[in-house]
Protein backbone atom coordinates (compact mmCIF):
# COMPACT_ATOMS: atom_id res chain seq x y z
CA UNK A 1 0.00 0.00 0.00
CA UNK A 2 0.96 3.52 -1.10
CA UNK A 3 -0.03 6.35 0.79
CA UNK A 4 0.69 10.02 0.30
CA UNK A 5 -0.78 13.43 2.39
CA UNK A 6 -0.36 16.50 0.15
CA UNK A 7 -1.62 20.24 -0.16
CA UNK A 8 -0.55 20.07 -3.47
CA UNK A 9 -0.21 16.90 -5.51
CA UNK A 10 1.22 15.60 -8.42
CA UNK A 11 1.31 11.35 -8.32
CA UNK A 12 1.23 8.68 -10.68
CA UNK A 13 0.24 4.71 -10.20
CA UNK A 14 0.92 2.39 -12.26
CA UNK A 15 -2.00 -0.76 -12.34
CA UNK A 16 -5.05 0.46 -10.97
CA UNK A 17 -8.86 -1.48 -10.85
CA UNK A 18 -10.50 1.30 -9.50
CA UNK A 19 -10.62 5.03 -8.58
CA UNK A 20 -12.38 6.32 -5.28
CA UNK A 21 -12.66 10.12 -4.76
CA UNK A 22 -14.20 11.48 -1.93
CA UNK A 23 -14.52 14.96 -0.76
CA UNK A 24 -16.34 18.04 0.52
CA UNK A 25 -16.13 20.95 -1.37
CA UNK A 26 -14.22 22.70 -4.84
CA UNK A 27 -14.00 20.47 -7.75
CA UNK A 28 -13.37 16.77 -8.85
CA UNK A 29 -12.59 15.76 -12.43
CA UNK A 30 -12.00 12.11 -13.26
CA UNK A 31 -11.38 11.32 -16.99
CA UNK A 32 -10.13 8.54 -18.87
CA UNK A 33 -6.71 8.80 -20.22
CA UNK A 34 -4.22 7.16 -21.88
CA UNK A 35 -0.71 6.02 -19.78
CA UNK A 36 -0.46 6.16 -16.40
CA UNK A 37 -2.76 6.74 -13.39
CA UNK A 38 -2.07 10.25 -12.98
CA UNK A 39 -3.72 12.25 -9.70
CA UNK A 40 -3.13 16.12 -9.71
CA UNK A 41 -4.86 18.45 -6.95
CA UNK A 42 -4.58 21.52 -4.80
CA UNK A 43 -6.37 22.09 -1.77
CA UNK A 44 -7.62 25.30 -1.45
CA UNK A 45 -8.82 25.15 2.19
CA UNK A 46 -8.45 22.76 4.66
CA UNK A 47 -6.31 19.58 5.41
CA UNK A 48 -3.58 17.88 3.13
CA UNK A 49 -5.17 15.54 0.59
CA UNK A 50 -5.11 11.54 1.45
CA UNK A 51 -4.04 9.46 -1.29
CA UNK A 52 -4.22 5.46 -1.33
CA UNK A 53 -3.77 2.61 -3.22
CA UNK A 54 -4.28 -0.58 -1.54
CA UNK A 55 -5.09 -3.71 -4.08
CA UNK A 56 -5.28 -1.79 -7.06
CA UNK A 57 -7.99 0.40 -5.83
CA UNK A 58 -7.06 4.05 -5.49
CA UNK A 59 -8.84 6.07 -2.85
CA UNK A 60 -8.60 9.84 -2.60
CA UNK A 61 -9.81 11.66 -0.09
CA UNK A 62 -10.00 15.07 1.37
CA UNK A 63 -12.03 15.32 4.47
CA UNK A 64 -13.17 17.60 7.17
CA UNK A 65 -10.89 17.46 10.62
CA UNK A 66 -12.73 14.61 12.78
CA UNK A 67 -11.23 15.82 15.56
CA UNK A 68 -12.75 18.88 17.66
CA UNK A 69 -9.82 20.63 18.31
CA UNK A 70 -8.53 19.73 14.62
CA UNK A 71 -11.91 21.97 13.46
CA UNK A 72 -11.25 24.73 16.45
CA UNK A 73 -7.79 25.49 14.63
CA UNK A 74 -9.27 26.46 11.45
CA UNK A 75 -10.08 23.62 9.59
CA UNK A 76 -14.04 23.62 9.55
CA UNK A 77 -14.36 23.30 5.80
CA UNK A 78 -12.55 21.70 3.03
CA UNK A 79 -11.80 22.76 -0.52
CA UNK A 80 -9.70 20.94 -3.20
CA UNK A 81 -9.71 20.67 -6.70
CA UNK A 82 -8.99 17.07 -7.48
CA UNK A 83 -8.22 15.59 -11.20
CA UNK A 84 -7.59 12.06 -11.97
CA UNK A 85 -6.53 10.50 -15.23
CA UNK A 86 -7.01 7.29 -15.32
CA UNK A 87 -7.38 4.19 -17.94
CA UNK A 88 -11.15 3.79 -19.52
CA UNK A 89 -11.87 1.08 -18.18
CA UNK A 90 -11.47 1.37 -14.18
CA UNK A 91 -14.19 1.63 -12.37
CA UNK A 92 -14.88 5.24 -10.94
CA UNK A 93 -16.56 6.18 -7.35
CA UNK A 94 -16.63 9.94 -6.68
CA UNK A 95 -18.65 11.35 -3.69
CA UNK A 96 -18.76 14.86 -2.85
CA UNK A 97 -21.15 17.52 -0.51
CA UNK A 98 -20.93 20.69 -2.35
CA UNK A 99 -17.43 19.78 -5.15
CA UNK A 100 -19.11 19.93 -8.58
CA UNK A 101 -18.04 16.47 -10.44
CA UNK A 102 -17.19 15.55 -13.75
CA UNK A 103 -16.60 12.11 -14.82
CA UNK A 104 -16.05 11.08 -18.61
CA UNK A 105 -15.00 8.64 -20.31
CA UNK A 106 -15.36 5.57 -18.71
CA UNK A 107 -16.53 2.16 -20.07
CA UNK A 108 -17.53 0.83 -16.98
CA UNK A 109 -20.84 2.54 -15.06
CA UNK A 110 -19.43 4.73 -12.75
CA UNK A 111 -20.96 6.17 -8.90
CA UNK A 112 -21.38 9.65 -8.22
CA UNK A 113 -23.32 10.87 -4.89
CA UNK A 114 -23.68 14.65 -3.90
CA UNK A 115 -25.58 16.51 -1.76
CA UNK A 116 -25.25 20.02 -3.75
CA UNK A 117 -22.61 19.95 -5.95
CA UNK A 118 -23.42 19.47 -9.84
CA UNK A 119 -22.92 16.00 -11.42
CA UNK A 120 -21.70 15.96 -14.65
CA UNK A 121 -20.97 12.65 -16.86
CA UNK A 122 -20.12 12.39 -20.65
CA UNK A 123 -19.15 9.41 -22.57
CA UNK A 124 -19.62 6.68 -20.16
CA UNK A 125 -20.78 2.65 -20.24
CA UNK A 126 -23.83 3.87 -17.61
CA UNK A 127 -24.50 5.84 -14.68
CA UNK A 128 -25.53 5.44 -11.06
CA UNK A 129 -25.99 8.95 -9.65
CA UNK A 130 -27.80 10.44 -6.82
CA UNK A 131 -28.26 14.35 -5.69
CA UNK A 132 -30.08 16.08 -3.27
CA UNK A 133 -29.81 19.56 -4.48
CA UNK A 134 -27.35 19.26 -7.23
CA UNK A 135 -28.34 18.95 -11.15
CA UNK A 136 -26.68 16.18 -12.33
CA UNK A 137 -26.17 16.27 -16.54
CA UNK A 138 -25.17 13.87 -18.33
CA UNK A 139 -24.54 13.06 -21.58
CA UNK A 140 -23.46 9.94 -24.33
CA UNK A 141 -24.52 7.63 -21.45
CA UNK A 142 -24.70 4.51 -23.26
CA UNK A 143 -25.64 1.16 -20.74
CA UNK A 144 -27.97 1.59 -17.64
CA UNK A 145 -29.11 4.86 -15.81
CA UNK A 146 -29.93 5.17 -12.17
CA UNK A 147 -30.82 8.56 -10.75
CA UNK A 148 -32.02 9.74 -7.21
CA UNK A 149 -32.55 13.39 -7.16
CA UNK A 150 -34.92 15.69 -4.68
CA UNK A 151 -34.99 18.97 -6.16
CA UNK A 152 -31.53 18.61 -8.62
CA UNK A 153 -32.54 18.61 -11.99
CA UNK A 154 -31.51 15.73 -14.10
CA UNK A 155 -31.11 16.34 -17.89
CA UNK A 156 -29.79 13.01 -20.08
CA UNK A 157 -28.66 14.21 -23.31
CA UNK A 158 -27.97 11.98 -26.10
CA UNK A 159 -26.39 8.21 -25.58
CA UNK A 160 -28.24 4.88 -25.86
CA UNK A 161 -29.91 3.68 -22.37
CA UNK A 162 -30.75 0.26 -22.08
CA UNK A 163 -32.93 0.57 -18.87
CA UNK A 164 -33.16 4.02 -17.52
CA UNK A 165 -34.71 4.50 -13.88
CA UNK A 166 -34.88 8.35 -12.66
CA UNK A 167 -36.46 9.45 -9.89
CA UNK A 168 -36.67 13.01 -8.50
CA UNK A 169 -38.90 15.22 -6.08
CA UNK A 170 -39.19 18.79 -7.06
CA UNK A 171 -36.28 18.08 -9.55
CA UNK A 172 -37.58 18.48 -13.15
CA UNK A 173 -36.38 15.33 -15.59
CA UNK A 174 -35.16 16.57 -19.08
CA UNK A 175 -34.51 13.01 -21.33
CA UNK A 176 -33.78 12.82 -24.92
CA UNK A 177 -32.07 9.94 -25.27
CA UNK A 178 -32.74 6.46 -27.35
CA UNK A 179 -34.58 4.28 -24.58
CA UNK A 180 -34.13 0.99 -25.92
CA UNK A 181 -34.78 -1.06 -22.70
CA UNK A 182 -37.43 -0.06 -19.61
CA UNK A 183 -37.56 3.52 -18.69
CA UNK A 184 -39.38 4.24 -15.51
CA UNK A 185 -39.28 8.17 -14.61
CA UNK A 186 -40.78 9.52 -11.43
CA UNK A 187 -41.63 12.79 -9.58
CA UNK A 188 -43.21 14.51 -6.92
CA UNK A 189 -43.74 18.02 -8.53
CA UNK A 190 -40.74 18.38 -10.91
CA UNK A 191 -41.83 18.40 -14.28
CA UNK A 192 -40.80 15.78 -17.08
CA UNK A 193 -40.03 16.19 -21.03
CA UNK A 194 -38.48 13.49 -22.84
CA UNK A 195 -37.72 14.04 -26.40
CA UNK A 196 -37.77 11.05 -28.56
CA UNK A 197 -36.99 10.66 -32.16
CA UNK A 198 -39.75 10.71 -34.97
CA UNK A 199 -39.25 6.70 -35.14
CA UNK A 200 -39.11 5.91 -31.65
CA UNK A 201 -40.85 2.81 -30.59
CA UNK A 202 -42.23 2.71 -26.64
CA UNK A 203 -45.30 1.57 -24.95
CA UNK A 204 -46.03 4.78 -23.28
CA UNK A 205 -47.56 5.13 -20.28
CA UNK A 206 -48.08 8.42 -17.97
CA UNK A 207 -49.72 8.80 -14.74
CA UNK A 208 -50.59 12.32 -12.62
CA UNK A 209 -52.38 13.04 -9.80
CA UNK A 210 -52.88 16.64 -10.91
CA UNK A 211 -49.82 17.93 -13.41
CA UNK A 212 -51.05 17.86 -17.59
CA UNK A 213 -49.83 14.94 -19.61
CA UNK A 214 -48.97 15.92 -23.38
CA UNK A 215 -48.13 13.52 -26.15
CA UNK A 216 -46.57 14.86 -29.89
CA UNK A 217 -46.83 11.23 -31.09
CA UNK A 218 -49.62 9.82 -32.09
CA UNK A 219 -50.70 7.18 -29.68
CA UNK A 220 -52.41 3.43 -30.64
CA UNK A 221 -54.26 1.56 -28.53
CA UNK A 222 -54.98 4.82 -26.37
CA UNK A 223 -55.72 5.77 -22.39
CA UNK A 224 -56.19 8.99 -22.26
CA UNK A 225 -58.20 10.43 -19.77
CA UNK A 226 -56.63 13.47 -17.10
CA UNK A 227 -54.67 11.39 -14.95
CA UNK A 228 -53.22 8.38 -17.30
CA UNK A 229 -52.38 8.63 -20.95
CA UNK A 230 -51.12 5.43 -22.29
CA UNK A 231 -50.63 3.96 -25.78
CA UNK A 232 -48.36 2.35 -27.76
CA UNK A 233 -46.08 4.86 -30.13
CA UNK A 234 -45.00 3.75 -33.07
CA UNK A 235 -46.01 0.02 -32.98
CA UNK A 236 -44.69 -0.11 -29.62
CA UNK A 237 -41.02 -1.25 -27.79
CA UNK A 238 -39.60 -1.11 -24.15
CA UNK A 239 -42.30 0.28 -21.63
CA UNK A 240 -41.90 3.78 -21.21
CA UNK A 241 -43.13 4.83 -18.01
CA UNK A 242 -44.07 8.17 -16.19
CA UNK A 243 -45.28 9.28 -12.98
CA UNK A 244 -45.96 12.30 -11.19
CA UNK A 245 -48.13 13.86 -8.46
CA UNK A 246 -48.50 17.40 -9.95
CA UNK A 247 -45.72 17.50 -12.27
CA UNK A 248 -46.16 17.95 -15.88
CA UNK A 249 -45.84 15.05 -18.45
CA UNK A 250 -44.61 16.13 -22.18
CA UNK A 251 -43.09 14.16 -24.70
CA UNK A 252 -41.91 16.01 -27.86
CA UNK A 253 -40.99 14.58 -31.30
CA UNK A 254 -36.72 15.25 -32.15
CA UNK A 255 -37.19 16.09 -35.92
CA UNK A 256 -34.68 14.85 -38.22
CA UNK A 257 -33.96 18.99 -38.35
CA UNK A 258 -32.83 19.08 -34.69
CA UNK A 259 -30.38 16.50 -35.07
CA UNK B 1 -10.67 13.57 -27.55
CA UNK B 2 -9.84 14.40 -31.02
CA UNK B 3 -10.48 18.25 -29.87
CA UNK B 4 -6.77 18.38 -28.30
CA UNK B 5 -6.14 19.63 -31.96
CA UNK B 6 -7.44 22.23 -34.39
CA UNK B 7 -7.54 21.50 -37.62
CA UNK B 8 -4.09 21.16 -39.72
CA UNK B 9 -2.58 21.58 -35.50
CA UNK B 10 -1.04 18.06 -35.19
CA UNK B 11 0.94 18.28 -38.41
CA UNK B 12 2.74 21.64 -37.08
CA UNK B 13 2.95 19.39 -33.56
CA UNK B 14 4.64 16.15 -35.51
CA UNK B 15 7.01 18.64 -37.11
CA UNK B 16 7.85 20.28 -34.09
CA UNK B 17 8.78 16.71 -32.27
CA UNK B 18 10.74 15.83 -35.06
CA UNK B 19 12.79 19.22 -34.72
CA UNK B 20 15.19 17.49 -31.46
CA UNK B 21 16.36 14.66 -33.79
CA UNK B 22 14.97 11.41 -35.50
CA UNK B 23 12.13 9.63 -33.74
CA UNK B 24 9.87 6.74 -35.17
CA UNK B 25 6.29 6.78 -35.61
CA UNK B 26 5.84 4.64 -32.11
CA UNK B 27 8.16 6.99 -30.56
CA UNK B 28 6.41 10.65 -31.50
CA UNK B 29 3.32 8.62 -30.29
CA UNK B 30 4.59 7.95 -26.79
CA UNK B 31 6.18 11.16 -26.71
CA UNK B 32 2.62 13.30 -27.27
CA UNK B 33 1.37 10.48 -24.67
CA UNK B 34 3.31 12.11 -22.19
CA UNK B 35 2.98 15.71 -23.21
CA UNK B 36 -0.63 15.48 -22.43
CA UNK B 37 -0.44 13.55 -19.29
CA UNK B 38 -2.40 10.71 -20.54
CA UNK B 39 -5.05 12.55 -21.55
CA UNK B 40 -4.33 12.40 -25.26
CA UNK B 41 -3.29 9.10 -26.87
CA UNK B 42 -3.12 9.84 -30.63
CA UNK B 43 -3.31 6.63 -32.68
CA UNK B 44 -1.11 5.16 -35.12
CA UNK B 45 -3.64 5.44 -37.66
CA UNK B 46 -3.53 9.05 -37.09
CA UNK B 47 -0.24 9.63 -36.51
CA UNK B 48 1.15 7.36 -39.73
CA UNK B 49 -1.26 9.24 -42.49
CA UNK B 50 0.10 12.88 -41.49
CA UNK B 51 3.84 11.06 -41.41
CA UNK B 52 3.18 9.70 -45.45
CA UNK B 53 1.33 13.73 -46.19
CA UNK B 54 4.65 15.51 -44.94
CA UNK B 55 6.92 12.96 -46.71
CA UNK B 56 5.02 13.67 -49.50
CA UNK B 57 5.06 17.54 -49.81
CA UNK B 58 9.45 16.89 -48.44
CA UNK B 59 9.16 18.09 -45.31
CA UNK B 60 10.31 14.76 -43.53
CA UNK B 61 12.10 11.90 -44.83
CA UNK B 62 12.49 8.63 -43.81
CA UNK B 63 14.75 5.69 -43.25
CA UNK B 64 14.40 2.10 -42.27
CA UNK B 65 16.56 1.38 -39.22
CA UNK B 66 15.91 -2.43 -37.09
CA UNK B 67 12.74 -2.98 -39.42
CA UNK B 68 11.35 0.80 -37.97
CA UNK B 69 11.14 3.86 -40.00
CA UNK B 70 12.55 6.86 -38.44
CA UNK B 71 11.36 10.38 -39.44
CA UNK B 72 13.61 13.36 -39.42
CA UNK B 73 13.19 16.75 -40.46
CA UNK B 74 14.56 17.54 -44.09
CA UNK B 75 16.06 21.10 -44.76
CA UNK B 76 12.51 21.97 -46.07
CA UNK B 77 10.51 20.74 -42.87
CA UNK B 78 13.42 22.78 -40.64
CA UNK B 79 12.36 25.77 -43.13
CA UNK B 80 9.06 25.45 -42.48
CA UNK B 81 9.32 24.92 -38.76
CA UNK B 82 11.34 28.17 -38.25
CA UNK B 83 9.17 30.11 -40.49
CA UNK B 84 5.67 29.07 -38.71
CA UNK B 85 7.46 28.78 -35.17
CA UNK B 86 4.85 30.96 -33.66
CA UNK B 87 1.84 29.05 -34.63
CA UNK B 88 3.91 26.65 -33.46
CA UNK B 89 4.25 27.58 -30.44
CA UNK B 90 0.77 28.55 -29.78
CA UNK B 91 -0.62 24.83 -31.01
CA UNK B 92 1.95 23.65 -28.44
CA UNK B 93 0.63 26.18 -25.50
CA UNK B 94 -2.64 25.28 -26.74
CA UNK B 95 -2.18 21.59 -26.39
CA UNK B 96 -0.89 21.28 -23.63
CA UNK B 97 -3.83 21.16 -20.72
CA UNK B 98 -3.82 20.46 -17.67
CA UNK B 99 -6.56 17.48 -16.68
CA UNK B 100 -8.44 20.25 -14.53
CA UNK B 101 -8.46 22.22 -17.70
CA UNK B 102 -9.75 19.38 -19.75
CA UNK B 103 -12.10 18.66 -17.30
CA UNK B 104 -13.68 22.05 -17.27
CA UNK B 105 -13.94 21.77 -21.14
CA UNK B 106 -16.01 19.07 -21.13
CA UNK B 107 -18.11 20.34 -18.39
CA UNK B 108 -18.70 23.57 -20.22
CA UNK B 109 -19.56 21.32 -23.35
CA UNK B 110 -22.00 19.13 -21.79
CA UNK B 111 -23.48 22.14 -19.99
CA UNK B 112 -23.90 24.05 -22.98
CA UNK B 113 -25.30 21.03 -24.98
CA UNK B 114 -27.86 20.79 -21.84
CA UNK B 115 -28.77 24.32 -22.01
CA UNK B 116 -29.35 24.33 -25.69
CA UNK B 117 -31.58 20.91 -24.95
CA UNK B 118 -33.81 22.75 -22.38
CA UNK B 119 -34.15 25.86 -24.00
CA UNK B 120 -35.14 23.41 -27.69
CA UNK B 121 -37.71 20.88 -25.52
CA UNK B 122 -38.84 23.64 -23.16
CA UNK B 123 -39.80 25.35 -26.97
CA UNK B 124 -41.46 21.73 -28.04
CA UNK B 125 -43.54 21.54 -25.03
CA UNK B 126 -45.23 24.75 -25.32
CA UNK B 127 -45.74 24.14 -28.93
CA UNK B 128 -47.30 20.89 -28.51
CA UNK B 129 -49.15 22.51 -25.54
CA UNK B 130 -50.42 25.60 -27.80
CA UNK B 131 -51.20 22.95 -30.28
CA UNK B 132 -53.48 20.98 -27.95
CA UNK B 133 -54.98 24.08 -26.88
CA UNK B 134 -55.86 25.19 -29.70
CA UNK B 135 -57.73 22.26 -31.08
CA UNK B 136 -59.39 22.12 -27.85
CA UNK B 137 -60.39 25.72 -28.10
CA UNK B 138 -61.37 24.69 -31.93
CA UNK B 139 -64.04 22.28 -30.79
CA UNK B 140 -65.04 24.24 -27.81
CA UNK B 141 -65.61 27.19 -29.79
CA UNK B 142 -67.72 25.11 -32.67
CA UNK B 143 -69.60 23.43 -29.81
CA UNK B 144 -69.94 26.99 -28.45
CA UNK B 145 -71.05 28.59 -31.93
CA UNK B 146 -73.66 25.52 -32.61
CA UNK B 147 -75.10 26.06 -29.23
CA UNK B 148 -75.15 30.06 -29.66
CA UNK B 149 -77.24 29.78 -33.23
CA UNK B 150 -79.40 27.56 -31.51
CA UNK B 151 -79.82 30.00 -28.77
CA UNK B 152 -81.00 32.56 -31.59
CA UNK B 153 -82.75 30.73 -33.38
CA UNK B 154 -85.07 29.88 -30.39
CA UNK B 155 -84.98 33.32 -29.63
CA UNK B 156 -86.04 34.21 -32.95
CA UNK B 157 -89.00 31.72 -32.56
CA UNK B 158 -90.27 32.79 -29.92
CA UNK B 159 -90.05 36.44 -30.62
CA UNK B 160 -92.16 35.26 -33.81
CA UNK B 161 -94.38 33.62 -31.41
CA UNK B 162 -95.05 36.81 -28.95
CA UNK B 163 -95.22 39.20 -31.79
CA UNK B 164 -97.69 37.09 -33.46
CA UNK B 165 -99.26 36.96 -29.71
CA UNK B 166 -98.63 40.67 -29.13
CA UNK B 167 -100.34 41.48 -32.56
CA UNK B 168 -103.34 39.02 -31.85
CA UNK B 169 -103.67 40.55 -27.62
CA UNK B 170 -103.71 44.09 -29.33
CA UNK B 171 -106.29 42.71 -31.93
CA UNK B 172 -108.28 41.34 -29.35
CA UNK B 173 -107.93 44.14 -26.69
CA UNK B 174 -108.23 46.77 -29.25
CA UNK B 175 -111.73 45.08 -30.12
CA UNK B 176 -112.59 44.45 -26.46
CA UNK B 177 -111.48 47.57 -24.92
CA UNK B 178 -112.96 50.52 -27.42
CA UNK B 179 -114.55 48.37 -30.05
CA UNK B 180 -117.11 51.41 -30.77
CA UNK B 181 -114.58 53.41 -31.71
CA UNK B 182 -111.82 50.64 -33.67
CA UNK B 183 -114.93 49.09 -34.85
CA UNK B 184 -118.17 51.37 -35.18
CA UNK B 185 -119.99 49.20 -36.75
CA UNK B 186 -119.79 45.88 -35.28
CA UNK B 187 -120.54 47.24 -31.60
CA UNK B 188 -123.94 46.18 -31.74
CA UNK B 189 -122.90 42.22 -31.61
CA UNK B 190 -120.57 43.49 -28.11
CA UNK B 191 -121.36 40.82 -26.02
CA UNK B 192 -120.94 38.37 -29.21
CA UNK B 193 -117.33 39.83 -29.71
CA UNK B 194 -116.53 39.84 -26.21
CA UNK B 195 -116.69 36.11 -25.96
CA UNK B 196 -115.21 35.49 -29.54
CA UNK B 197 -111.91 37.21 -28.44
CA UNK B 198 -111.86 36.37 -25.38
CA UNK B 199 -111.33 32.62 -26.60
CA UNK B 200 -109.37 33.62 -29.53
CA UNK B 201 -106.56 35.67 -26.49
CA UNK B 202 -106.68 32.01 -24.62
CA UNK B 203 -105.97 30.27 -27.98
CA UNK B 204 -103.39 32.77 -29.08
CA UNK B 205 -101.78 32.61 -25.82
CA UNK B 206 -102.03 28.90 -25.13
CA UNK B 207 -100.42 29.41 -28.49
CA UNK B 208 -97.62 31.42 -27.84
CA UNK B 209 -96.94 29.42 -24.24
CA UNK B 210 -96.91 26.39 -26.35
CA UNK B 211 -94.78 27.08 -29.12
CA UNK B 212 -91.66 29.15 -27.19
CA UNK B 213 -91.72 26.50 -24.50
CA UNK B 214 -91.17 23.58 -27.26
CA UNK B 215 -89.05 26.17 -28.61
CA UNK B 216 -87.07 26.13 -25.31
CA UNK B 217 -87.49 22.40 -24.60
CA UNK B 218 -86.35 20.95 -28.22
CA UNK B 219 -82.89 20.78 -29.59
CA UNK B 220 -84.04 22.60 -32.77
CA UNK B 221 -81.56 22.68 -35.41
CA UNK B 222 -81.58 26.01 -37.86
CA UNK B 223 -83.59 24.35 -40.05
CA UNK B 224 -86.57 23.17 -37.75
CA UNK B 225 -86.30 26.42 -36.32
CA UNK B 226 -86.64 28.70 -40.06
CA UNK B 227 -89.61 26.16 -40.92
CA UNK B 228 -91.24 27.13 -37.20
CA UNK B 229 -90.62 30.85 -38.03
CA UNK B 230 -92.27 30.85 -41.71
CA UNK B 231 -95.07 28.68 -40.10
CA UNK B 232 -95.42 31.61 -37.84
CA UNK B 233 -95.13 34.24 -39.72
CA UNK B 234 -97.47 32.03 -42.63
CA UNK B 235 -99.97 31.47 -39.18
CA UNK B 236 -100.03 35.23 -38.27
CA UNK B 237 -100.67 35.92 -42.21
CA UNK B 238 -103.33 33.31 -42.15
CA UNK B 239 -105.08 34.38 -39.15
CA UNK B 240 -104.87 38.74 -39.80
CA UNK B 241 -105.99 37.49 -43.35
CA UNK B 242 -108.99 36.31 -42.00
CA UNK B 243 -109.32 38.63 -39.68
CA UNK B 244 -109.46 40.94 -42.15
CA UNK B 245 -111.58 39.51 -44.27
CA UNK B 246 -114.51 40.91 -41.77
CA UNK B 247 -117.87 41.76 -42.96
CA UNK B 248 -117.16 44.97 -42.37
CA UNK B 249 -114.63 45.37 -45.59
CA UNK B 250 -118.25 43.72 -47.39
CA UNK B 251 -119.45 47.14 -45.75
CA UNK B 252 -116.83 49.58 -46.96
Amino acid sequence: MAGFNGDELDLEFGVVASVEVVVVGGEVSVTAGGGPVRVTGIVIEGDPVKVSLDHGSLRVSHSVAKHLLDQMRGSMTATAHISVVAPPDVTVKVRSVSADVLIAGFTEPPAVATVSGSVTVSEVGGLTASTVSGPVEAQAIRGDLAVNAVSGPVTILGGRLETTAVKAASGEILLDAEVLGDTTLTTVSGSVALRLPDDAVAMFDAATVSGRLDCAFPLADSVSTKRKLAGSIGGGGARLRVRTVSGDVAVVRKRMADL
Amino acid sequence: MSRVFAHGALRLYLLSLLEDGPRHGYELIRMMEDRFMGLYTPSAGTVYPRLTALEDVGLVAHEVIDGKKVYRLTDAGRGEVAERRKEIDDVVANAVKSAGEVAREIRDEVRSSVRDLRQEIKEAVKDVRREERRVGRESERSARDAARDARDIAREASRDAQEAARMARDLVRGRTGDESRLYPEVVTDGDDFRVLFRSLRRDLEAFVSDVVAAARQHNIDADRARQVSAALIEARQVVITALSADPTDDRR
